[in-house]
């Protein structure tokens, strides 16, 4: 006995392109929407910043929630920088860029303004400010790969990837498009 | 007193600036070398990245000398000296004329970034847009903008900074915007911190999430899926599904009729029960 098969119609397509996209699409805000979120790539809390960061944020008058955000540069560096389409396999690499940001350190006199602030009933956190120097970050991939394993002063915060939840949905994305 | 002090506060800023550029070059030449010898044979992007890093570094030591020509003949043999310093030897001091002349040189290079910005955005925009496409250095972008306008190296990189900024935002809005057949369809949450520094717009949106940011207005004259709140801004816009977005308690809004209106109830699949209610009244 035999098995006869027909062949009709067009038979689906491995779309690569696709699925490169739908990746394009969603991993860059994934990442850093989570990170925003002060959660690493496991979905758990990032460790807390040292006592010296958070006051270098407060003297800054800046955010002190654990995002891996002072300018925004690395974050917004973050999108697709490769992809390899092959006929049976997508690779895209998101990475931050070589681009580096301004150094920012907290003005001087801001102690002085939250003082008057504070004496005048005013909310002193307003009265601190950042100043730009001249200097420029290292680049921002190596920002990142710091902040991600972590340096002998400082604690890994992973947070270059997704978590299992944006996997997972991700993976219901690229379905939806894998055959066309 | 070294020569720099002599050539007064401006010629000063201006050996600052190139002294400047060249010690972060020379910096971040070697950390991308170092996390080579790290990840050795790991990733062929960093690979490139570094192969990049070594051939810019060339171009800009050679517009440094460019600029130190560029500067003796404007302004004199002993000129020479100053931009010396750049490079570790102390110059002589600079007789007053000379001085004067070095400080209009770098006085007519002192404008505003955002001025400077304005007048070349095209320039800019296809010097970004050629780096980005051709995995160009970003290093290699501000010598060339630099080049382009006429401005110092320091200027040059303010603007590219925000330029960067700003195609970054671009092309990841623009291609989370894009929909294919069977794509899902994004919103857009605003991220970044919350702090007394927001400007009116980012403090009304941080933490929301829009159906296209295009359709916002930020007061400023600029595109908000550029620029967000303005220039330097902290913040960025993080596509997302629109279900993921509702299931993780963001607000969607649309602009309608110039005004924002919340329609994260239109985006709720119909429950079993909405779908089966039955009249009986």
């Amino acid at each position: 006995m035999g098995i006869t098969i027909k062949k009709s119609g067009r038979m689906p397509r491995f779309n690569a392109e696709g699925i490169a996209r739908e990746i394009q699409r969603f991993a860059p805000g994934a990442i850093t929407r989570r990170t925003e979120q002060g959660l690493d790539i496991n979905g758990r809390p990032f460790a807390p910043y040292s006592r010296r960061y958070r006051n270098f944020l407060k003297r800054g008058g800046e955010d002190q929630k654990i995002d891996l955000r002072l300018t925004g540069g690395l974050m917004n560096s973050v999108k697709a920088r490769d992809a390899l389409l092959g006929a049976d396999r997508v690779e895209v690499t998101i990475a931050p860029d070589t681009g580096t940001s301004p150094v920012w350190v907290p003005k001087s006199g801001s102690r002085k303004r939250a003082a008057k602030a504070a004496a005048r009933g005013r909310d002193p956190s307003t009265s601190y400010r950042m100043q730009r120097t001249s200097k420029q970050s290292p680049p921002h991939n190596m920002v990142g790969y710091w902040l991600h394993n972590g340096t002998p002063t400082m604690r890994a915060r992973p947070w270059m990837g997704l978590d299992p939840k944006q996997t997972a949905y991700l993976r219901e994305m690229i379905a939806r498009v894998m055959w066309r | 007193m070294s020569g720099a002090d002599a050539a007064g506060p401006i010629a000063d800023s201006a050996i600052e600036d190139l002294r400047a550029v060249r010690e972060s070059l020379q910096r971040d030449l070697l950390r991308i070398l170092l996390q080579l010898d790290t990840n050795t044979g790991e990733d062929s992007l960093v690979r490139r990245q570094g192969q990049t890093a070594v051939a810019v570094y060339r171009q800009v030591e050679q517009r440094l000398a460019a600029l130190g020509d560029e500067v003796a003949n404007v302004a004199g043999a002993r000129a020479v000296e100053a931009v010396a310093a750049v490079v570790g030897t102390p110059p002589a001091t600079l007789p007053l004329d000379v001085r004067q002349e070095l400080d209009q040189i770098v006085n007519g290079q002192i404008g505003d970034v955002v001025a400077v910005f304005r007048a070349a955005n095209e320039d800019i925009r296809q010097a970004v847009a050629r780096g980005i496409t051709t995995g160009g250095s970003l290093a290699d972008i501000v010598s060339e903008v630099a080049l382009k306008l006429d401005t110092s190296v320091k200027r040059a990189q303010f603007a590219v900074d925000a330029a960067v900024m700003a195609a970054g935002r671009r092309a990841v809005v623009s291609i989370a915007l894009d929909i294919e057949d069977g794509g899902e369809r994004m919103a857009f949450v605003y991220v970044g911190p919350r702090d007394g520094k927001n400007r009116p717009f980012c403090r009304q949106w941080v933490g929301k999430a829009v159906v296209d940011p295009r359709k916002l207005d930020n007061g400023q004259d600029l595109p908000v899926e550029d620029f967000c709140g303005g220039y330097n801004c902290r913040h960025s816009w993080a596509p997302t599904p629109i279900p993921l977005a509702i299931d993780e308690g963001y607000r969607i809004y649309d602009v309608q009729g110039g005004a924002p209106v919340d329609v994260t109830d239109t985006f709720r699949p119909a429950t079993f029960e909405a779908q089966n209610v039955v009249d009986v009244g």
